[in-house]
């Protein structure tokens, strides 16, 4: 949620090439975040493993959506789950 | 049961693999419909997110879209960050931090929208 708009108005990048660039960027960062949250915590593999299975073969749909998707549309969209996240998590 | 679970994980996965946040759409519908705790949802995501961008950026790869030369000094900072932020998030108030980033997500987003508003105004003009 935040490299997305860095990289579209500070590299300036468009919204199509941000999003999937963002996933390059974020996936060490993801693999630091794991294994300092593999040190507190554990992951329950037995009752997780459906979710993971599902995230793994929604992120290969995803991609081949972001491919198609129009790039104002998309900013639309990204806008939208932007907007919904804060909300959310304001009231949490 | 599991139908359920692998059909949440593919409804998250979707917005993941677009790169619109690892867990946006994943961690509220596990938590919420599903009924899986907090910090049990954030593993899952956590753990699911490293393999799902692995296949995903394959994919995006082929279709041109990643721009390595422009950021791998992004993704080294991140990093450096992302630890400095793992220690120091045990140290700080996890509702305030909520609170600011919800601020900061609507703020941004309230922002794009007004940004995408007039671009589509200037261009219905022209």
């Amino acid at each position: 949620m935040i490299v997305v708009p860095v990289l579209n108005k500070l590299f300036g990048m468009e919204q199509k090439q941000a999003q999937a660039t963002a996933l390059f960027v974020i996936l060490p960062i993801s693999l630091v975040s794991t294994i300092v949250y593999m040190c507190y915590n554990s992951i329950d593999f037995r009752s997780g493993w459906p979710v993971i299975v599902g995230i793994i073969l929604g992120g290969v749909v995803g991609a081949f959506i972001l491919n198609k998707v129009k790039n104002n549309v998309l900013k639309g969209i990204f806008v939208f789950f932007m907007a919904v996240s804060g909300i959310v998590l304001l009231f949490r | 049961m599991i139908f359920w679970q692998i059909f949440a994980g593919v409804l998250g996965g979707i917005v993941a693999g677009m790169g619109m946040g690892g867990g946006t759409l994943t961690i509220p519908i596990l938590t919420i419909f599903l009924h899986f705790k907090q910090l049990a949802a954030q593993g899952i995501n956590l753990i699911a997110f490293l393999p799902m961008s692995v296949f995903a950026l394959f994919i995006h790869i082929k279709h041109g879209l990643v721009k390595f030369k422009q950021t791998w000094l992004l993704a080294l900072v991140g990093c450096v960050f992302s630890l400095l932020g793992a220690l120091l998030a045990v140290r700080l108030s996890n509702a305030v931090l909520k609170k600011l980033f919800a601020v900061f997500l609507i703020g941004l987003a309230i922002y794009q929208l007004i940004v995408m508003i007039k671009t589509k105004k200037q261009s219905k003009q022209k």
